[in-house]
C-alpha cells in the first residue's frame, strides 16, 4: 500500500461491515481505519489525517449524528458519508444540516462508495490547493 | 258473550299491531290464529310463516333433514309445548332477494287452559348489521393497530438485514474485482457477479416493503404503472411460487405514466394478485395462469389482473366493491371496497367481470402526456429502492 494514499476512517459497531468496507477501501488503494465506536475515532483524530469518513448513524453510546454533532463542535471539517441501515427521511435531513456530504442507505453499493469518496477527497484537496470552487450547498 | 267478543277483538288488534310476526299454536302444534305481519310475510314467499291450519311439527319435521333452523325450532316448540322449558328463542339468517336478512324467533307457552304456544318473529337484520359493522371496524382498528406495529418492526428488520447484505455486497464487490485483477479462474467471476446481484435484489425488497409498511400520506407524484405493477409482482414472487401460479407479463412498452401515489397503487395491485391466486386454490396446479397487463387506450391507462380460477356467482360482480360485501368463507369484504377507494382516489374506474373460467379485474387511470414517453426527473416511484440505479444514496448527493 503506498503510504502518500489517502487515508479513510470507518465507523460502524459492525464487525464484518469494517471488514468488508476495508477491504472494498484496500481494493480501491486507499489507506483505511476502521472504529467500531465513534469515541474510539475520536481518541484517534488528533494522531492521524483522515481524508474522509464513512460513518454509520446507529451506534450504542455516541450515535452517527451525535459524532457529526462533536466533529462540529471540535471544528473538524472532514468529508463525511453517512451510510445507515435505518433510512429516516428526517435523520437524512439532520445528517446533511450537519454537514454531511453524501448519505448512502445500506446495503451501500461499493462502486458508488468509492466513487463517492474519491470525488470528495480530489475536492477538499483542490479546494486546499485553492484551484477549486468548494462543492455546491446541500439541499 | 258481548264481552268475550270484545276481548277477542282487543286481543286481535293487539297482535295486529305488532310489527313482529306472531303466530299462536294449539297444543297439537297446529297453528291456529296469526297476525297481520305474519300474513304478509307469508304472502311475501316467506318459508317460514305456515298459514292457520298447518301442523307446524310436521311441517317443521318435513324441513328438520335440510335445514338445522328448523330442526332446533322444531326442538324447542316441543319443549314449550311439552312443559320442559318456559321459553325458547333462536336466531337464524334467511337469504332473500334483498340479501341475507337475520332473525329472532320466540316461545313461549300459551297461558290459557287448552295449553299451546305464541310464536314470535322479530327481523334483527338492523341489530346484525351494525354488529357486523361494529366487528369490521374493531378488526379495521386492529389492522391499523397491526400496520403501525410492523411499521416499526420493518424499521427495526431493514436495520438487521441491511447490515449483513452490506457486508455480503461489499465483500463480493471485492472480490470480482480481485478475480478480475488476477485473472483467476473464469468460473468465479459470475459467482461473484450473482452474489452482488442478490444481494442488491434483497437490499430493493426491503426497501419495498418497509415503504409498503410504513404509515405515509398520500403523495401524488407522476409514476410509472409498468414499474408499480413489476414492483408487487416482485413482492408476490414467492405467493406465485407456493401457490404454482403461472406469470403472464403483458406490458405496455417503455414507461407507463400516470399520476399518482406509488404506495397506494402497489397496495392496489398486491391487493388485486393475492385475490386472484386465492381465487386459483381448486384450480389445477398446472393450469393455475394470472395473467398481469397494461395498456393505453384513449389516453387511459389500462391495467388487467386476469385468473384463471373459481369466478363469482352471478349477480355477485355488482355488489364484490360494496364494503363487508364477501365471498369468501373467511373473508371481511373490504379489500375490493379498498381497491376502489384507491382507485378512486386516483381519478379512476374498477370493473370485474368473472365467470366459469375465472376473473377479469380492470383498472383504468389518467395517463400523464397521453400515456407515452419518459418520466420527468422527481416523477420516479416516490418510494425509494424502487429506482433503476443499483444505490438509493445518491438522492442526496451534496
Amino acid at each position: 500500500m503506498n503510504d502518500d494514499a489517502p487515508l479513510v476512517a470507518v465507523v460502524d459497531d459492525e464487525e464484518s461491515i469494517r471488514r468488508a468496507l476495508l477491504r472494498l477501501l484496500a481494493s480501491a488503494h486507499y489507506r483505511a481505519e476502521a472504529f467500531d465506536s465513534a469515541a474510539g475515532f475520536l481518541e484517534t483524530l488528533s494522531k492521524r489525517t483522515f481524508e474522509c469518513l464513512i460513518l454509520d448513524l446507529q451506534m450504542p453510546a455516541m450515535t452517527g449524528l451525535e459524532l457529526q454533532q462533536r466533529l462540529h463542535e471540535l471544528h473538524v471539517h472532514l468529508p463525511i458519508i453517512v451510510i445507515t441501515a435505518y433510512d429516516e427521511p428526517e435523520t437524512r435531513a439532520r445528517c446533511l444540516a450537519l454537514g454531511a456530504e453524501r448519505y448512502f442507505c445500506k446495503p451501500v453499493d461499493g462502486h458508488s462508495l468509492i466513487e463517492s469518496v474519491q470525488e470528495l477527497i480530489e475536492s477538499r484537496r483542490g479546494r486546499d490547493r485553492g484551484d477549486v470552487a468548494p462543492p455546491a450547498p446541500l439541499v | 258473550m258481548s264481552d268475550g267478543r270484545a276481548a277477542f277483538d282487543i286481543s286481535s288488534a293487539v297482535l295486529n299491531s305488532l310489527v313482529e310476526e306472531v303466530a299462536i299454536i294449539d297444543r297439537a302444534g297446529v297453528v291456529t290464529q296469526v297476525n297481520e305481519a305474519w300474513t304478509r310475510c307469508a304472502g311475501q314467499g316467506c318459508a317460514d310463516c305456515f298459514p292457520v291450519g298447518t301442523d307446524l311439527l310436521s311441517a317443521l319435521e318435513a324441513n328438520a333433514a335440510r335445514d338445522p333452523d328448523a330442526a332446533a325450532v322444531l326442538a324447542g316448540v316441543q319443549q314449550v309445548l311439552q312443559g320442559e322449558v318456559d321459553s325458547f328463542e333462536h336466531e337464524y339468517v334467511r337469504v332473500q332477494e334483498d340479501g341475507p336478512r337475520w332473525f329472532n324467533e320466540r316461545v313461549a307457552p300459551l297461558r290459557t287452559e287448552g295449553g299451546g304456544a305464541v310464536i314470535a318473529r322479530f327481523d334483527i337484520t338492523d341489530r346484525k348489521r351494525a354488529e357486523q359493522e361494529r366487528e369490521a371496524h374493531r378488526y379495521e382498528l386492529g389492522r391499523a393497530v397491526r400496520a403501525a406495529t410492523l411499521g416499526q418492526l420493518s424499521g427495526a428488520l431493514a436495520h438487521e438485514l441491511n447490515q449483513p447484505l452490506t457486508a455480503i455486497l461489499a465483500n463480493a464487490q471485492v472480490g470480482a474485482a480481485a478475480v478480475e485483477r488476477s485473472g483467476a479462474s473464469a468460473d468465479i467471476a459470475p459467482i461473484f457477479a450473482d452474489i452482488v446481484a442478490d444481494a442488491r435484489r434483497a437490499g430493493h425488497v426491503i426497501q419495498r416493503l418497509r415503504s409498503l409498511l410504513q404509515r405515509h400520506e398520500p403523495k401524488f407524484d407522476v409514476v410509472d404503472l409498468n414499474r408499480i405493477a413489476d414492483d408487487a409482482l416482485s413482492l408476490s414472487r414467492s405467493e406465485l411460487l407456493v401457490r404454482n401460479v403461472r406469470l403472464m407479463k403483458q406490458f405496455a412498452p417503455g414507461v407507463l405514466p400516470v399520476y399518482g401515489d406509488a404506495i397506494e397503487l402497489q397496495h392496489l395491485l398486491l391487493n388485486l394478485i393475492v385475490n386472484a391466486c386465492e381465487a386459483m386454490a381448486a384450480t389445477a396446479r398446472a393450469e393455475r395462469t394470472l395473467r398481469v397487463a397494461t395498456s393505453t387506450r384513449a389516453e387511459r391507462a389500462r391495467l388487467v389482473i386476469e385468473d384463471n380460477g373459481t369466478g363469482i356467482e352471478t349477480g355477485a360482480s355488482d355488489k364484490i366493491f360494496e364494503p363487508f360485501y364477501t365471498t369468501k368463507k373467511n373473508g371481511l369484504g373490504l379489500g375490493l371496497s379498498i381497491c376502489r377507494s384507491i382507485v378512486t382516489l386516483h381519478g379512476g374506474e374498477i370493473a370485474l367481470a368473472s365467470g366459469a373460467a375465472g376473473t377479469t379485474v380492470t383498472v383504468e387511470l389518467p395517463t400523464v402526456g397521453g400515456g407515452r414517453g419518459t418520466l420527468p426527473a422527481s416523477g420516479a416511484p416516490s418510494s425509494e429502492g424502487t429506482g433503476p440505479a443499483a444505490d438509493r444514496g445518491n438522492a442526496a448527493r451534496g
